[in-house]
């Protein structure tokens, strides 16, 4: 039980440390690919693995120019990311290997942005930070 | 020095502890060395799909108002001179809220003297929540520096924002961080539908369209673990939930064109509300906000 309970802490204390190290990754790596534009307040960031999916649902208002960067830690492989609309359909994928998008909306519309981490056949399998950041500009 | 050394190896020996005896002995062999800043080696071998939630900003809803040709009205933000009313930490998040909203919007419209006043009563606010280090001097200094720039202070005023949620949820707080972005979407709803009676079609349908805006709050805030206070303050939503009810919503096919290595996307539903839904969406906006600042 003793064993249990430490493991659990040690096991939350490196948690925490592949978090912080998360947001820096985040704020070295990612936020400079948002230059021109001014972030938005969320900070999407999670430690994913091979064959993971990520997903942010989220809505985008007309008049304004948007910039989405995703970025991942290069362990990762290439990420794949995709655009659906309201109905679910794809409008867009990251088919040139680009790290952001940019665009802007006629009308207010709920936007999906899906990104999948290649699988990998590796024995040792490694983690890497993930972060999707959005920002917007008049 | 010897106390940082021991401290070292004792988290050393407790990661290496754990990497061997708290998983399956079959793993792959894990070692915990981290391979560069944001990558390491893990035991993890079941897949997850990671889902993200997040929200338009106070600063998004204030640059679709201005573009609508709305006129900025001094007399509806709320009065600097309360900020320290606000004693315990939920009062201060949501207020926090309020405040980032009415800095936006007076950013937005170009008002930089009232700008650096409320990102002064943010900072105060921040300070007494406990994260008051993501707005240091040094921005305030810029920001006085940049105060002709409008650009520069809505960078300036996402970036404090940007920090202080990632604070708040990196120390535990995410139940503030929710009260904060709740309160600051009610904010910016409230100086949106002020003039409402005089609104032109362009306003009405973007206050329609926060429709959208408002099921990503809920679903934002009611994603974080429910402390009693931010519960309470969902609960105290629902006027609006209930006065955005009855905004009508058609369906429309999505259409994408590019100009400039920029995609264009047409279409999409559509969202109009009545004159008396308008009506209904600006009283419950109004009540709601005079609730989240007494």
């Amino acid at each position: 039980m003793k064993r249990l309970s430490l493991c659990i802490a040690v096991l939350s204390l490196l948690s925490a440390s592949a978090s912080a190290q998360c947001r820096t990754f985040t704020k070295r790596n990612c936020l400079p690919v948002l230059e021109g534009y001014a972030q938005n307040d969320n900070y999407n960031s999670a430690v994913l693995i091979a064959g993971d999916e990520a997903e942010l649902s989220v809505t985008f208002l007309p008049s304004t120019e948007y910039r989405v960067a995703v970025c991942a830690h290069p362990v990762l492989g290439d990420v794949t990311f995709d655009i659906l609309d309201q109905q679910g359909i794809r409008i867009w994928s990251n088919s040139k290997g680009e790290d952001h998008v940019d665009f802007s909306l006629q009308h207010a519309q709920r936007l999906r942005f899906r990104i999948q981490v290649p699988d990998t056949d590796a024995a040792i399998l490694h983690e890497g930070c993930v972060s999707l950041l959005v920002g917007s500009k008049d | 020095m010897n106390k940082l050394r021991n401290t070292l190896f004792l988290g050393l020996a407790a990661g290496i502890f754990a990497m061997t005896s708290c998983g399956e002995q079959s793993s792959p062999t894990t070692s915990g060395d981290s391979l560069s800043e944001g990558a390491s080696v893990t035991q993890r071998t079941t897949r997850l799909k990671k889902i993200f939630r997040a929200a338009p900003t106070p600063m998004e809803t204030a640059r679709i108002v201005q573009k609508t040709g709305a006129q900025f009205s001094q007399e509806h933000l709320h009065s600097a001179l309360a900020a320290s009313n606000y004693v315990t930490s939920d009062r201060q998040a949501i207020n926090l809220g309020v405040y980032g909203a009415d800095l936006s919007y007076a950013t937005i419209f170009e008002e930089n003297a009232i700008s650096l006043t409320y990102l002064e009563v943010v900072k105060s606010l921040a300070r007494d929540l406990g994260v008051g280090d993501v707005i240091g001097d040094d921005l305030l200094t810029r920001a006085e520096e940049n105060r002709a720039r409008q650009d520069s202070l809505v960078a300036i005023v996402a970036e404090a924002f940007f920090n202080m949620n990632e604070k708040l949820k990196s120390n535990g707080q995410e139940d503030l961080s929710g009260m904060l972005v709740a309160a600051g979407w009610v904010e910016s709803l409230y100086l949106a539908t002020r003039h409402a009676d005089q609104a032109n079609e362009e306003l009405r349908t973007r206050i329609a369209e926060q429709k959208l805006v408002m099921e990503d709050v809920l679903d934002l805030v009611t994603s974080y673990e429910q402390s009693p206070e931010l519960k309470a303050m969902v609960a105290q939503l629902q006027p609006i939930v209930t006065a955005f009810d009855t905004v009508e919503k058609e369906e429309a096919n999505s259409n994408v064109s590019k100009s400039g290595g920029a995609l264009i996307i047409g279409g999409g539903p559509s969202y109009t509300a009545s004159e008396e839904v308008l009506s209904q969406i600006t009283e419950a906006v109004g009540s709601v906000r005079n609730e989240l600042i007494k």
